[in-house]
């Protein structure tokens, strides 16, 4: 039987099948409600969801790396702190370096010349552009321009000089500079004969040049180590933990030398009140 | 966070300076007494170390090259490289030889 469209009496449905009608009508809204009311809802509260998961991550992560700084203060590791620092320090460490090389060489026996370092130079380009108005030109590097180096994560001041003694005493100086702190090593080394030496004998009054040949000379370059540089880490980020071979030079720590050395905490010297004559 | 930097950063120089000092405690003896290291430089950067091996005879120097093409040396080292054979003004007889220091296999 075939369907005619056209005697559909809308008017006889709505009479007599009110209430389907009607039901119809509340699917479709109910429908409306689902989709546009609840599964609107899902993805933002799926959003939330991760939010939490994420929040509730870095809150434990917060929580651990509190409580890895309460336990920091009984690592044995951490009680070495003062000596770290005194290897590796956060400023220049010249008059450390002169300190430690003094102390080595008279350990040693070997007598130094000739030491040269330019630690003064200018910090950056653009003060050198503000102070003389030149164009700046790249230079090559020399001895103690330690503005550009840096190296595995620390920077590098080097000084150079010369040692003089026997082949036993330079040799008992390359391995006891080794043995400093701030941390040091030599980084270019030139044996020769030590040239000959103008002596005076009691007898006549001219001086003569006599040779020696169990005496050298060695040209060095002297690199030591500081730590200047930004860490960036952010907040929750876990503390690093300690690997086997900072463990080992950790327990190496103890067999090295530390100077004596005093850090200037105040200007000494001048006498001066009044600097800048301000108060007259 | 900053003591655990610091310590990696002077764990990482002590190590250069351990290989460094095998390097060359390896070649002093390699060559004989009749060749002597007389000038060592270290490049940090490139991790390159370069010794200056000095004789009085020609000969021996050749027989340096010669043995810094044995296998034993390139199994140990990444990297070894003759350079600048010269002839000082007292006779004796100077090369070159970089080193690279990256995990020598001694």
């Amino acid at each position: 039987m075939k369907l005619d469209i056209n005697k559909i009496d809308i008017r006889t449905i709505i009479t007599s099948r009110r209430y389907m009608l009607f039901a119809s009508v509340m699917v479709v809204i109910g429908l409306g409600i689902v989709i546009f009311g609840v599964i609107a809802q899902v993805g933002s509260f799926a959003e939330l969801l991760t939010a939490n998961n994420q929040a509730q991550n870095t809150s434990r992560a917060l929580q651990n790396k509190v409580k890895s700084l309460q336990e920091v203060d009984y690592l044995e590791e951490f009680s070495k702190s003062p000596q770290v620092d005194l290897a590796l320090p956060f400023e220049k460490p010249l008059l450390q370096l002169i300190s430690g090389v003094n102390s080595v060489a008279q350990q040693s026996g070997v007598s130094l010349s000739d030491i040269t370092t330019s630690p003064g130079k200018l910090a950056t380009q653009s003060a050198k552009v503000a102070l003389d108005g030149t164009t700046v030109v790249a230079a090559p590097q020399r001895i103690g321009d330690d503005t550009k180096i840096s190296i595995d994560g620390v920077n590098v001041l080097t000084i150079g000089l010369k040692a003089r003694g026997s082949l036993t005493q330079i040799n008992t100086f390359l391995d006891l500079i080794e043995k400093i702190t701030p941390i040091t090593q030599a980084t270019k080394f030139k044996l020769s004969l030590a040239p000959a030496v103008a002596i005076q004998p009691a007898a006549s009054g001219s001086a003569v040049l006599q040779t020696t040949t169990d005496v050298y000379e060695s040209e060095l370059e002297l690199s030591t180590y500081y730590f200047a540089q930004p860490i960036a880490v952010t907040v929750d980020t876990p503390l690093p933990s300690i690997g086997k071979k900072e463990q080992a030079f950790l327990n190496s720590l103890d067999t090295y030398q530390f100077p004596d050395y005093q850090k200037q905490q105040q200007v000494q010297g001048g006498g001066s009140i009044d600097l800048f004559g301000t108060e007259q | 966070m900053i003591f655990v930097h610091k310590l990696g950063s002077l764990a990482q120089i002590d190590q250069d300076r351990q290989d460094k000092k095998v390097i060359i405690q390896f070649f002093n003896s390699y060559f004989g007494s009749s060749v002597s290291i007389i000038g060592v430089e270290f490049d940090q950067n490139q991790k390159l170390l370069t010794l200056k091996l000095q004789s009085s005879s020609v000969f021996e120097l050749k027989n340096v090259l010669v043995k810094l093409t044995d296998k034993e040396v390139f199994d140990k080292f990444t990297s070894v490289r003759p350079s600048n054979l010269t002839r000082s003004l007292d006779g004796k007889y100077q090369i070159n030889v970089t080193v690279s220091t990256v995990a020598p296999k001694i």
